[in-house]
C-alpha cells in the first residue's frame, strides 16, 4: 500500500472501520487482505463506470478507468485500520466526480439494505457487488461505513437478507434466466435458472457464474451450494418465458454432502496412498464439480455419487443404477473418461475418453437420460 | 524397463489377494479405482500370491507390517485376471520384493508379492481391466460383515 500512496485522495470520503485482534498489530494492510474492502472498491467502481457511461452516452469507460482508482489502508488508530479510498494516479481522463457519486449511491444502496427497503431495477452487476460485500461479513467482523451524507451504517447478517430479496432479470432466454439475486448461504453470486415448461415448475440450479477473479479469490469457492427452487414466471403471448416475478421455495439441493466431500477431497495431500497417489489440485477439482453439477441439473432424480479420488490425482464419480454403472472420471491431466456399463458385463459399455468438456457433459447427460428417462 | 522377477503363474484356480485403501472403497465395497495402479507401481498392480498366504495373512502384512491403511483384503481367481481383459490375456508374476529391495524403499521385505501385469496398455483399458477385477473380486477378510465401510 505503501507504494501506491494516492495522488489524489479524498479526505473524509468514506471510512472503514474494522475491529478485532488481527488488525492490532499491522500499521498498513493490502487491501487485498479484507475481502470487504475489495468487494466494496468493485462496488463503487461498477457504479461509476455504469454513470460514465450514462452520463457521457458512451458504451464504454476510457482506458484505465477502472484500474486508477484503489483504496488503501492508511492508518491505525484505536486499534482500528482506517481505510481511505484514493486514486493512485492522477489523470486529466478520469473525473473523480463519477466515483463520488458512486460512492454516495454505493452507501445509499447499503443502508437500504440494511434497513430492509427493498430496492428494484437494479443492474446486475451492481447487486453482485453489494451482495459481495456484505457477505463477506460475519459476527466478528463488523464494517461501518462513514462519511458522505448518509451518517454510518453497520452492515450485518440482516442487510444480507434483505439483499436476497433483491432481484433482477438479467437476461432471458427460451429455457433460462439469470437472476440477480443470493440464494442459499454464502452463494453471492447469480444463479441461472432453468425454467421448465410450466409455471411455478420446480428448478434446479447450479450455475453460480463468474466473479471477478479478485473477488473469488477473496472469498474462496464460490461454487459452495447447490441450489433448488421454484420461479414463478411470467410469459409473453407466444409462451415464452420474459422474466422471473417471484422465487419461491430455495433450499440447499445435497449441497452440504457433495460439498463436504469435495473439501475432503481438496485436503488429500500427495502421498495419501499409502506414501503414494496424487492430491486432487484446484483445477481438477473445479473441472470434476462442474461436470457433476451440469449431470445433477440435466437429470432430474438422478442421485448424488460417490466421489473417490484416483491414485493419479483425478476425480471419480460413481453411480449405480438398476440400469447398471457409471463411472465419470476427472483426469488431472485435462481429459474426461466416462464409462456407461449396462447391468451384465463389459460387451455393454459406451465410453467418453476426451478432453472437451462440452462434449464429456453432453455424453453423459444424453446417455443418463436414456437410462434414467427424465430430463430437468 | 524393469519388470516382474518371478515367472507367470499358471494355476488358474489360485487365488490373489487386493488390499483396498479406504478412500478409494464405497458403502459397497471397492470401486475400481481399488484396481489401478499408482504411478509408483509401473504399470504392475501389486496382489499376495493366494498360493502363499491367506487373505488374512495378505491384510496382516499389508497393515502391520507395511502399516499400510486397508479395509479388507479382496481375493480374485487367477483365471478372472487372466480373462479381465478384452483381448490379451492379463498375466499374473510371481513378483516377491526381495530384502535388499525392500531396503531400498525403507519398507519390509515380502516373499509372497506378486504382480498383475497392466504394462503396455492405455489408461482406458487399464481402467477397463479394473472395472471388470473389481466385478470379479470377492471380500475375503475380515469375511462379509467385518468392519464398516466409510
Amino acid at each position: 500500500v505503501a507504494e501506491r500512496a494516492p495522488m489524489g485522495s479524498f479526505p473524509d470520503f468514506i471510512g472503514f472501520v474494522f475491529h478485532g485482534k488481527r488488525f492490532e498489530s499491522h500499521a498498513r494492510l493490502p487491501v487485498a487482505v479484507m475481502p470487504a474492502l475489495v468487494a466494496f472498491e468493485e462496488g463503487v467502481k461498477e457504479l461509476a463506470a455504469q454513470r460514465y457511461r450514462r452520463v457521457r452516452e458512451v458504451a464504454a469507460v476510457p482506458s484505465g478507468f477502472r484500474a486508477k482508482f484503489m483504496l488503501t489502508l492508511d492508518e491505525i488508530r484505536d486499534n482500528c485500520v482506517d481505510a481511505r479510498l484514493g486514486v493512485s494516479v492522477a489523470s486529466d481522463k478520469i473525473d473523480l466526480g463519477f466515483y463520488e457519486a458512486a460512492k454516495e449511491e454505493f452507501v445509499g444502496l447499503l443502508h437500504r439494505a440494511q434497513e430492509g427497503r427493498p430496492v428494484e431495477d437494479l443492474h446486475p452487476d451492481v447487486v453482485r457487488r453489494l451482495v459481495n460485500v456484505v457477505s463477506v461479513l460475519d459476527e466478528r467482523e463488523r464494517l461501518e461505513l462513514r462519511g458522505g451524507r448518509g451518517g454510518s451504517v453497520n452492515v450485518t447478517s440482516h442487510a444480507l437478507q434483505t439483499l436476497r430479496s433483491w432481484r433482477t432479470v438479467e437476461t432471458v432466454r427460451e429455457d433460462r434466466m439469470l437472476l440477480g439475486t443470493v440464494i442459499g448461504g454464502r452463494l453471492n453470486e447469480y444463479v441461472e435458472l432453468r425454467i421448465g415448461r410450466y409455471d411455478g415448475v420446480e428448478l434446479k440450479l447450479a450455475y453460480p457464474h463468474a466473479l471477478h477473479p479478485t473477488i473469488s479469490t477473496a472469498y474462496g469457492d464460490p461454487d459452495q451450494f447447490e441450489v433448488r427452487a421454484r420461479c414463478i414466471i411470467d410469459r409473453d403471448l407466444s409462451g415464452v418465458p420474459v422474466k422471473g416475478v417471484e422465487v419461491l421455495d430455495l433450499e440447499l439441493v445435497d449441497g452440504p454432502v457433495l460439498y463436504s466431500r469435495f473439501d475432503e477431497l481438496a485436503r488429500l495431500d500427495d502421498g495419501w496412498l499409502n506414501g503414494d497417489g496424487l492430491g486432487p489440485t484446484d483445477e481438477t477439482l473445479r473441472r470434476a464439480k462442474k461436470l457433476i453439477l451440469q449431470i445433477l441439473e440435466r437429470v432430474r432424480g438422478l442421485g448424488r455419487p460417490v466421489l473417490v479420488p484416483t491414485p493419479e490425482g483425478g476425480i471419480q464419480a460413481d453411480w449405480q443404477l438398476p440400469m447398471g454403472d457409471v463411472e465419470a472420471e476427472t483426469r488431472p491431466n485435462g481429459e474426461y473418461l466416462i464409462v456407461f456399463t449396462k447391468a451384465g458385463g463389459l460387451d455393454e459399455e459406451d465410453e467418453y475418453d476426451g478432453d472437451s468438456e462440452e462434449e464429456a457433459i453432453r455424453f453423459s447427460v444424453s446417455r443418463f437420460i436414456s437410462w434414467v428417462g427424465r430430463d430437468a | 524397463v524393469s519388470g516382474p522377477k518371478g515367472p507367470v503363474i499358471n494355476d488358474l484356480h489360485a487365488d490373489v489377494h487386493r488390499q483396498v485403501h479406504p478412500n478409494l472403497a464405497n458403502s459397497d465395497g471397492p470401486t475400481s479405482q481399488a484396481f489401478m495402479p499408482t504411478k509408483k507401481d509401473k504399470d504392475l498392480l501389486s496382489v499376495a500370491d493366494g498360493r502363499r498366504c491367506s487373505p488374512a495373512d495378505a491384510y496382516r502384512f499389508h497393515s502391520e507390517a507395511l502399516g499400510f491403511q486397508t479395509i479388507g483384503t479382496w481375493s480374485i481367481r487367477v483365471a478372472d485376471v487372466n480373462g479381465s481383459g478384452e483381448q490379451e490375456e492379463v498375466l499374473v508374476y510371481e513378483d516377491p520384493i526381495t530384502e535388499s529391495e525392500a531396503a531400498e524403499e525403507g519398507r519390509a521385505p515380502d516373499p509372497n508379492h506378486a504382480s498383475i501385469d497392466l504394462r503396455g496398455r492405455r489408461y482406458a483399458d487399464q481402467k477397463r481391466i479394473a472395472r471388470e477385477l473389481k466385478r470379479r473380486a470377492r471380500q475375503t477378510h475380515p469375511p462379509q460383515g467385518g468392519p464398516t465401510l466409510p
